[in-house]
């Protein structure tokens, strides 16, 4: 796992078809400790998802720089869960998986382990187009994990599902996060799962986006559980809103 | 069960009635170059025993291997690049239209006359021919590949040819799959074979001279059993 140093000073879009370009980030700084679960709030199509992709270094074009620490030798792993499952429709789970796996993965099996302890070793010689959209969710989960990443990279993965579905694999996201400790950054429009998941909640909004709220929330797995303490802590981060 | 036995009698009469009209027509001219059915089927049978037919039919569908392989090869690649870069698709499309529309028989020709009758013109011929036709399907198909699938590629750093193999060719797939001509795919095109790939790769390339006489001889079976000059080239 590492720690992340994020200094965007400015992220835009080229205009289309003759318009000015949009800018959507500017002046985004941001540090993660290792091993942080934190989760990034702000409403649909603040720039949420271009943040993760500048991160992952999909995208390099913006002003700034992002920097890692803490990386073992050799080459950033990345686990990314996209907002669809990206499943390969003409692959099974298990091969979806090997398919990401590095040498060190595939030598150890870890594919064997967590899928185990995912619950979806009988899904194994599957194709995904034969599960429901919650299990393809937790295959999705499952493939970031496999890669042992050192930052995990969540791009709303749980909605358009319902809510106990949702729910189940929050505490399996969690489970099998303290089971293999990384970074990760959340991404979300939800703030009671963010308030349900994260030790550090960052609210971005406006546009063009920026932190308004950076928060921490220290609180015992019992409280989670409890509604009225989520609901306490959306009280705090909503009004930033 | 009905519905597909009325087709078998549909084609059944078809068939009849073609070779009832080719018998008329055989025995109204009475010529050395119309041969009634019962002839060709005689030399059919003879080719056969003699194991005749079986070695040119080989030569005939080695040659359409070979051909076939060579256009699927660089059109796919071609297709490939034109269609996943916008500048080279600009750059190149009026290109491609150029070749699209130069007549079968005119490469055909410029083959023989660059290469002579050899194996080279043919091949070379029919892959030229095929080419533009498998650059535009794949073409098509290049465009239709899914950016998340792409994205996915990036983060989780597959390399280029895992990508290939995983992730774009499974895509155009259904691009480069035979796909069998509706009901009886071996009418008409010499065969099978050769007509279920032809949404890939175009059309009717079967006989394209392979029945030059003089040099590849005749390969295909129904050839005339009066035709003094092919006999001769034995």
């Amino acid at each position: 796992m590492i720690a992340l140093d994020i200094r965007i000073a400015r992220k835009s879009y080229p205009g289309s078809d003759g318009a000015p370009p949009r800018t959507v980030l500017r002046d985004l700084n941001l540090s993660v400790e290792e091993g942080a679960f934190v989760c990034v709030l702000g409403p649909s199509g603040c720039g949420k998802t271009t943040l993760l992709n500048l991160i992952a270094g999909l995208d390099r074009d913006f002003d700034g720089q992002i920097d890692s620490a803490g990386l073992h030798a050799g080459a950033l792993r990345i686990g990314y869960v996209f907002q669809e499952p990206v499943l390969l429709s003409w692959r099974t789970v298990g091969e979806n998986l090997r398919l990401v796996m590095g040498p060190v993965q595939i030598a150890a099996e870890t594919d064997l382990s967590l899928l185990g302890a995912m619950s979806l070793l009988d899904y194994r010689d599957a194709y995904p187009k034969s599960l429901s959209l919650g299990m393809s969710r937790r295959v999705a989960l499952a493939r970031a994990f496999v890669v042992e990443p050192d930052l995990l990279l969540m791009d709303e993965p749980f909605v358009s599902i319902d809510e106990s579905t949702a729910e189940g694999l929050r505490q399996l996201l969690l489970q099998t996060w303290r089971a293999k400790p990384t970074t990760v950054l959340f991404v979300t429009h939800d703030s009671r799962e963010a308030a349900e998941l994260a030790q550090r909640i960052i609210v971005l909004a406006g546009s063009p986006a920026h932190i308004v709220l950076d928060r921490r929330i220290e609180l015992s797995d019992a409280q989670r559980a409890d509604p009225r303490e989520i609901d306490a802590v959306r009280r705090q981060i909503l009004p930033a809103n | 069960m009905a519905r597909s036995n009325r087709r078998t009698a549909t084609l059944a009469l078809s068939i009849a009635l073609f070779i009832v009209i080719w018998q008329i027509l055989a025995s109204a001219v009475d010529d050395r170059v119309l041969p009634g059915p019962a002839a060709v089927l005689r030399v059919l049978w003879l080719d056969t025993v003699s194991g005749e037919l079986a070695y040119h039919l080989g030569v005939t569908l080695a040659r359409v291997a070979v051909s076939f392989g060579l256009a699927m090869i660089v059109g796919s690649s071609i297709g490939l690049v034109m269609g996943r870069s916008a500048r080279v698709d600009r750059f190149f499309d009026s290109w491609l239209i150029l070749f699209l529309n130069i007549p079968a028989l005119v490469t055909i020709v410029l083959c023989y006359v660059w290469f002579g009758l050899s194996e080279v013109a043919a091949v070379t011929a029919v892959a030229i021919n095929k080419i533009p036709n498998v650059v535009v399907t794949i073409r098509e198909g290049a465009r239709a590949l899914d950016p998340a699938y792409a994205k996915l590629a990036r983060v989780y750093r597959l390399g280029r040819w895992q990508t290939l193999r995983h992730i774009v060719l499974p895509q155009l797939a259904p691009f480069l799959r035979p796909r069998p001509a509706p009901d009886w795919p071996w009418s008409g095109r010499s065969s099978w074979w050769l007509s279920s790939w032809d949404a890939a790769t175009g059309s009717d390339f079967n006989c394209i001279s392979f029945s030059s006489c003089s040099t590849c001889r005749v390969s295909w079976p129904i050839r005339s059993p009066s035709w003094p000059s092919c006999r001769s080239s034995n």
